[in-house]
């Protein structure tokens, strides 16, 4: 048996080499976001990004059904998409739906973070005393105080008297780099890094700038971070607690997460957020 | 005896550029920078391109990630070529094709050296020799240690040579001496004292004349195939001029393929895919590992060179030289079964893989050689210089780089590339794009799955066979790690010691084998 042939071989080698002459062009076009639209011709389209935290999230595009994202595949990239505006919806099942009309810029990818809030977010009362114990003849023993309760009653204490062991690992309203400054109805949202690095809200079509500010219906009676989040905040109204997004680029959502005069939050040092309404106190569990 | 003026210059047996004098030492040590300068240029100019000009280094990474799927569709295309030869070559009556023609005064000589290999390393290979069909009064075996291994190796061989002597037309026993001047402690120093002792001691004496002479030089661990030796005497006698050519079988690591790790039976397989692969291409194919070659055209060059550690493929470039280009490497397509990686340790294992490969890799060092005999030898026709230089030159780049720049430097312009860029469609698309071509390019490792199966010895009955059958599929996943790891890194590595003159010595890949001894020598025949 002969080896391969020279023939065969240059046959091979030049049919490779004109598939690449043929497929190098269209394939750095298509990179590039070119594509054809019946309607529009050949045109340079661009896509959105949307960072997405949970599983079984489904994007939907000016109403069409873009993509569910598994637990391979987070995010969702959906590209193809002809310049102008664009609503894109996000929605899980047992979650606030999130909805946006986005610009969409030929070559370019607008990014979102989906603020995704659970419809009905589990409230568990955190108890002055721990249930009381029986004895054996059934008399009523002594109270016990429920230790989680004077800690969470701190973490609403003024600031000055709080004890270093129950302080916020992550300050009230600033991290690190990035500071939330409430005033009047206003949240704003201040960059200390270099501009370049600022959070992907901070910036359209490339250009970035180190303030960013959200307006409420009223005024911000107390903000920080959605636990994990650096793109959300809870913010506590006067008619009660919302969580909302600090992208206020195209426009912000916002969403109820306790509809109750007063209440006021604060955040844990584990990420847990505390809720008090009057006297009482509870876990928020998002 | 022919005239060869090449041989008489000073570049001939030149190991490194220290050998050299003068300009010819400036100019040899600049071809030895070239392979480094070359990869790691290349590299540098990933990233820099990556911080400079995203799109371009993006554009670059798509085109190439092409190039790749095409280039591995135009390889896996020899390879199935090759498996198809090397299955009817293992099918085919080579006795019968013998037969007709007149090979009787034909003699084979057998130069297996080693170090510290167990006897019963020794005793199978010598073992698989008298299992090959051929007339063994016409084999003459040379066991050649090492004086440095000291006397448990010497003892090692005598104890081989008593019981084997009958069998063979003759086995002798060679010790070559530890530092001597000039030389480097390694095979080819090795094996050229063996076929210098060989000569004066066996054909001299048995008045066999050097034409008639067909040296086979092995590792220790090499075991041919039954028909080895007919095949290669068919290859000899029928081959235009058999003076003028080497002779490549294609190497199996499946001596102890049942005991090795996955990982160092991926990294075997794909060695010896890549040497069916070559000998489809004879053009570019150089000698590799096993090889033969006529005792006539060592002798007039001088057999191997002793003082560098690729003496396997140097001598293809030194005959190649020495005979003005008119030289060639002819492919047998038939195996010679030699042993994956193994150690007693998985650590130590992947440790030989790595060490194994570098020294493969250090065949770099050829690049400067063969450079220098091409500026140096005026008889070459210029295109054959300039092919295989071109072929060295790209291939060691392509081995060293390419794996990298497919799996880890692909990501750079996403890196590197700054705001701008990422918020581009083409930075969303490079790595989609680069995901789904060598997706496409896996479906080629299913092939590579079905040849490696095909091909290796039976499953022996300590193997759970439904089990191992699952994993010698499932394990060509580990391609992409294997590539980089013990085909980049170790080409860097090898490269880069060669950029800054820090010449590697010759490192012997440890043969060990599992305990049973008794069905890694029934698979070795097998198949």
């Amino acid at each position: 048996m002969q080896p391969l042939s020279s023939r065969a071989r240059r046959t091979y080698f030049f049919v490779l080499l004109a598939v690449f002459a043929a497929a190098i062009v269209p394939l750095a076009l298509f990179a590039n976001g070119w594509r054809f639209h019946t309607s529009e011709g050949i045109v340079r389209t661009g896509g959105v990004f949307l960072r997405l935290s949970g599983t079984g999230v489904t994007a939907t595009i000016d109403g069409e059904v873009a993509e569910t994202n598994s637990l391979l595949q987070r995010n969702i990239f959906v590209q193809n998409l002809i310049p102008g505006t664009h609503t894109v919806s996000v929605a899980r099942e047992g979650y606030h739906a999130w909805e946006k009309t986005l610009p969409i810029v030929s070559e370019k990818v607008t990014e979102a973070h989906p603020l995704l809030v659970p419809v009905a977010p589990v409230i568990v009362p955190i108890p002055e005393f721990l249930s009381a114990t029986s004895t054996a003849t059934g008399t009523l023993a002594s109270k016990t105080k429920n230790p989680g309760y004077a800690t969470v009653a701190a973490l609403f204490a003024p600031a000055k008297v709080l004890p270093k062991s129950v302080a916020s690992s992550t300050p009230q309203v600033s991290s690190a780099k990035l500071e939330l400054v409430p005033k009047g109805n206003e949240l704003t949202a201040l960059w200390h890094g270099s501009v370049d690095n600022a959070p992907f809200y901070f910036c359209t079509s490339g250009t970035c700038v180190a303030t960013t500010t959200v307006t409420f219906s009223a005024r911000v009676m107390h903000a920080d971070f959605y636990p994990g989040e650096q793109d959300f905040v809870l913010v506590a109204l006067p008619d009660g607690i919302y969580a909302a997004e600090l992208d206020a680029r195209f426009s912000t959502t916002v969403v109820p997460l306790l509809q109750a005069e007063g209440a006021d939050f604060r955040v844990g040092s584990e990420g847990r957020v505390y809720i008090r309404q009057g006297k009482a106190f509870s876990e928020l569990v998002l | 005896m022919v005239d060869l003026p090449y041989i008489k210059t000073p570049y001939f047996k030149a190991g490194r550029a220290s050998d050299l004098q003068g300009f010819d030492r400036v100019l040899y040590r600049a071809f030895e920078m070239l392979p480094g300068i070359l990869s790691w240029g290349t590299i540098a100019l990933i990233f820099i391109a990556s911080f400079f000009v995203p799109v371009w280094a993006a554009y670059f990474i798509i085109a190439f990630d092409l190039f790749w799927l095409l280039k591995t569709s135009y390889l896996s295309i020899h390879l199935r070529h090759n498996w198809k030869r090397v299955r009817y070559n293992m099918r085919v009556d080579w006795q019968e094709l013998t037969a007709n023609l007149k090979h009787e005064h034909l003699r084979h000589l057998v130069l297996l050296p080693f170090y510290k290999e167990d006897i019963d390393v020794v005793e199978h290979t010598i073992q698989t020799l008298l299992s090959c069909r051929y007339d063994h009064q016409n084999i003459f075996v040379v066991l050649g240690a090492e004086a440095r291994a000291g006397e448990e190796a010497i003892a090692t061989a005598k104890a081989i040579q008593e019981k084997y002597a009958s069998k063979f037309g003759a086995i002798l026993i060679t010790v070559h001496p530890a530092d001597v001047p000039g030389e480097m402690a390694g095979k080819g120093s090795n094996i050229s004292y063996m076929a210098e002792q060989a000569r004066t001691q066996v054909l001299d004496a048995k008045q066999v004349p050097y034409d008639d002479v067909i040296v086979s030089a092995f590792d220790m661990d090499t075991a041919p195939y039954p028909d080895y030796f007919l095949c290669l005497t068919w290859h000899f006698l029928t081959h235009p001029n058999p003076h003028k050519a080497s002779f490549q079988p294609v190497p199996f690591y499946y001596n102890n393929i049942w005991h090795a790790p996955a990982v160092s039976r991926v990294a075997a397989i794909s060695s010896t895919f890549w040497q069916m692969v070559q000998q489809e291409r004879p053009e570019k194919l150089a000698t590799f590992s096993s090889h033969a070659v006529s005792f006539k055209a060592l002798y007039e060059i001088g057999y191997w060179q002793t003082n560098m550690v690729s003496e396997d493929s140097r001598i293809y470039w030194n005959l190649l030289l020495a005979h003005d280009g008119d030289w060639e490497t002819v492919p047998i397509s038939y195996p010679v079964s030699m042993d994956a990686n193994l150690a007693p340790t998985f650590r130590q294992t992947l440790v030989n893989i790595y060490k194994q490969h570098r020294r493969w890799m250090w065949g770099a060092e050829n690049i400067p050689y063969i450079l220098m005999g091409f500026v140096k030898n005026p008889r070459i026709p210029l295109a054959k210089k300039l092919r295989h230089a071109f072929v060295q030159v790209e291939g060691f780049w392509s081995l060293a780089t390419n794996p990298i720049m497919i799996f880890l430097l692909g990501w750079m312009p996403l890196i590197l590339g700054g705001r701008e860029f990422n918020a581009t469609v083409l930075s969303y698309n490079l790595p989609i794009i680069t995901r789904n071509l060598m997706i496409i390019a896996m479906f080629g490792l299913v092939l590579s799955a079905v040849i490696a199966m095909t091909l290796l010895p039976p499953i022996p009955d300590f193997v759970k066979k439904t089990r191992f059958r699952f994993f010698m599929v499932l394990q060509w996943i580990l391609v992409p790690v294997t590539l980089v790891v013990f085909g980049s890194f170790p080409g860097l590595d090898s490269q880069t010691r060669l950029l800054f003159g820090r010449y590697l010595g010759f490192w012997v890949t440890p043969k060990h084998r599992a305990a049973e001894k008794g069905k890694i020598a029934a698979t070795a025949k097998g198949g």
